[in-house]
């Protein structure tokens, strides 16, 4: 699906046999308090590790993300009616690919607002157990973990923000571990919300009339048009 | 009691006997389609043929739609999409949009000045004023360089357009779109840019002085004006410093500060700004001289998202419908243009259910206007810009769901592909519904019809591309018989300006 889910590898965990213990439970998503963070993804394979600095920025109605690797970023606004509209965002180049509702239901991509606002969808958390309890940047944290032996998962969960301190899981050789290294109060992040009115804003429904605009052909590999089905 | 209970059982045993049959016959397609049948059908379609008188008189009022990418396969499978839809249908593909009813057709070569495939922009040019341009130039000569900044080198190579020569006639005139307003479509009918994107000030480059799309629309000053513009693209007119009335946590786009709805009212007696149905409904055409309606943002919902906008928005058919009730009001006639401009970004995105449900929306809109209008004085007309890379393909039997996995006739199972996986009929050429490198996904079990289910592509791309294949004319009215064989795009016009006594060109 869309990018952020580089961050949060979740969508391909099926869910894990039960064990005895506290499972992971997210409070309303209304509720989820409003912060900034910052966390560090290292993705190990054969081919050696790459690193990912990337920040987090959560509102009830609106969630954006920046890796600060390629500039470039992710914002998800929730509207009143619920629906939930998306923008990639090319910080280098000044320019916004705006996705509406419309588009995002007309690429098939269906926007899980829990997992945009937590890094974790349900399927994942279905599989967890609480094993211990730990300190996070001196704030108090569950640890939990699966034993799905194909794809096995284990997070560190902040209680009272809401959000993982880390996802460890190992996928198809290769190891993914996003870790929080940060965590301010949304007036307090370290970095600036992205948005900018000198940004150039471009409506996804528009890209297919732009073959010949230099950025929409230097992105075109970058921004994901496809579909999401299970096929 | 007894006697009534067995009543309602014989009853709903006849019907659902009934339904039996008409499932049974649907699915087989075909049980009337008897050599009788063909024999008597071909009859029927030689008399009407014979019937056909060539009207040689001017027209009053054109009206001329655009499906937007909407080439021959698109509408081959909206006509089949719309058919199988209908009850006691013989699979589908025997039913006809209301456009393909027209008496006239011809074929349309899209090409553009400097492209093979062209985009929206050059085509709908050729179309208003009878000239091919370049790629992203809108009612210019091809010897407009693009993105030119000069007013005056834009203004030197203006080609008028037929909404142009209208409005010095006196007709009425309006523009109606599902997508933005200052899109490439609409936007060739008002404007001379060159630069399609320069839809309001905020895209123009800081050293041009020539007016953005929006601002040309409102300043529009040939003739009283545009009476009507109706589609998207709010945020073209908007400043930045102004909430959007629907979307409320957002603003305006322009930078200038300039309120252009604000304008239009300020500019016109008896004139009206909506942006939402609550408002679209309440408009009194009678009452209402100048109507400007901005229904989102940027584009309109595609039809099948449209009744779920919090705001709300008219139809294409319901837009048609208020713009012919007000711009008929001139006894001198009008001129209308209307696109279906979301059947291209369906396309675009590699959904064909969205394309098919926009281009049987268009066929509903061209229905409402020949209802509304009579052939004697209304030259009708209903083409596309251009095509794009849409295929039926496979040898589905007769009523397969044109959305569904391709099943021969006889056979219980989907056919196959080298790699023992089933296909579906649709398919792109190019765009986002690739699925590779690996081997191709078994849809077995895939709700290939489902609305937001992206049809397979060959070549990844973001984006699914136009196709360069000719496009159909259909027409009917006033010398919609001029409408015939294989016609360059730029020879519309020359038909619409023949039909309002127009001077080519002038």
């Amino acid at each position: 699906m869309l990018k952020i889910m580089l961050w949060v590898p979740v969508l391909l965990l099926s869910a894990c046999a039960q064990q005895p213990g506290k499972p992971l439970q997210i409070q309303r998503l209304e509720q989820l308090p409003a912060l900034a963070a910052e966390f560090e993804t290292i993705v190990d394979s054969d081919d050696g590790q790459q690193r990912y600095h990337w920040r987090f920025w959560r509102t009830s109605k609106r969630v954006e993300t920046h890796n600060l690797q390629d500039n470039t970023g992710e914002i998800w606004t929730k509207s009143t009616d619920g629906k939930i509209a998306y923008e990639r965002v090319f910080h280098d180049q000044k320019q916004v690919i705006e996705y509406t509702p419309g588009d995002l239901n007309a690429i098939g991509a269906v926007p899980d607002w829990s997992a945009i606002a937590t890094l974790l969808n349900q399927s994942m958390i279905a599989g967890l157990v609480e094993d211990g309890r730990e300190q996070v940047l001196g704030r108090p944290a569950s640890h939990y973990q699966s034993n799905n032996a194909d794809a096995p998962i284990e997070i560190t969960w902040l209680d009272r923000e809401q959000l993982p301190a880390l996802i460890k899981r190992n996928d198809k050789g290769h190891t993914i571990s996003t870790r929080i290294i940060g965590i301010y109060p949304l007036a307090e992040s370290p970095g600036p919300y992205q948005r900018s009115t000198n940004y150039r804003y471009t409506d996804f429904a528009d890209i297919g009339d732009k073959e010949s605009d230099p950025f929409i052909q230097s992105i075109q590999h970058k921004i994901k048009g496809g579909h999401n089905h299970s096929d | 009691m007894r006697y009534k209970e067995f009543r309602v059982t014989s009853w709903v045993v006849l019907l659902a006997g009934f339904l039996l049959v008409a499932t049974d016959e649907s699915k087989a397609g075909n049980t009337l389609e008897t050599a009788d049948f063909w024999m008597e059908s071909g009859k029927n379609s030689i008399k009407a043929a014979e019937q056909l008188k060539p009207n040689n008189t001017y027209a009053k009022n054109v009206i001329l739609f655009i499906g937007d990418g909407m080439g021959i396969s698109t509408i081959t499978a909206a006509r089949i999409f719309e058919g199988q839809s209908k009850p006691n249908n013989r699979g589908g593909e025997e039913n006809s949009l209301s456009f393909e009813q027209l008496p006239y057709l011809a074929l349309s070569k899209t090409y553009s000045a400097n492209q093979q495939t062209p985009d929206s922009a050059p085509t709908m040019s050729a179309i208003i004023t009878g000239v091919k341009t370049n790629d992203g130039e809108l009612s210019v000569s091809a010897k407009l360089p693009r993105e030119e900044k000069n007013a005056d080198v834009v203004n030197a190579n203006k080609v008028k357009t037929l909404l142009e020569q209208a409005e010095e006639k006196g007709l009425s005139t309006g523009v109606v779109s599902t997508a933005r307003v200052t899109h490439a479509t609409p936007g060739a009918c008002y404007a001379h840019t060159s630069e399609r994107d320069w839809e309001s000030d905020a895209q123009l480059p800081a050293d041009a002085n020539v007016k953005d799309i929006a601002r040309q629309l409102v300043d529009f000053n040939i003739g009283n004006g545009l009476e009507v513009a109706l589609g998207g693209g709010r945020s073209m007119f908007l400043p930045s410093t102004l909430a959007d009335p629907e979307d409320t946590d957002k603003t305006g786009g322009r930078k200038d500060g300039l309120d252009l709805t604000k304008q239009w009212l300020s500019k016109y007696p008896k004139s009206a700004y909506v942006y939402d149905k609550a408002g679209f409904d309440a408009i009194d055409p009678k009452k209402t001289e100048h109507l400007l309606g901005l229904f989102e943002r940027s584009h309109m919902e595609y039809e099948h998202d449209r009744l779920s906008d919090a705001g709300g928005e008219p139809s294409l058919t319901e837009m048609t419908t208020k713009a012919i009730d007000i711009l008929s009001k001139n006894k001198k006639g009008y001129f209308l243009m209307v696109e279906a401009g979301r059947i291209d970004h369906a396309h675009h995105a590699g959904n064909a259910y969205r394309a098919l449900s926009e281009a049987v929306e268009l066929s509903n809109a061209v229905r409402k206007a020949l209802e509304k209008t009579n052939a004697k004085d209304t030259l009708i007309i209903v083409t596309a810009d251009h095509s794009h890379t849409f295929t039926i393909a496979g040898y589905p039997q007769r009523g397969n769901p044109i959305l569904g996995l391709v099943k021969q006739p006889g056979e219980a199972n989907f056919a196959k592909d080298k790699n023992g996986l089933p296909y579906t009929t649709l398919g792109y050429a190019n765009g986002p519904g690739y699925r590779g490198p690996n081997v191709r996904p078994d849809l077995s079990s895939t709700d290939t019809a489902h609305p937001d289910f992206l049809q397979e592509a060959g070549i990844p791309l973001g984006s699914e591309t136009h196709g360069a294949e000719d496009v159909a004319i259909f027409a009917s009215g006033p010398q919609a018989h001029l409408f015939h064989g294989v016609q360059e795009e730029s020879y519309i016009y020359q038909v619409m300006a023949k039909a309002l006594k127009l001077k080519p060109g002038q």
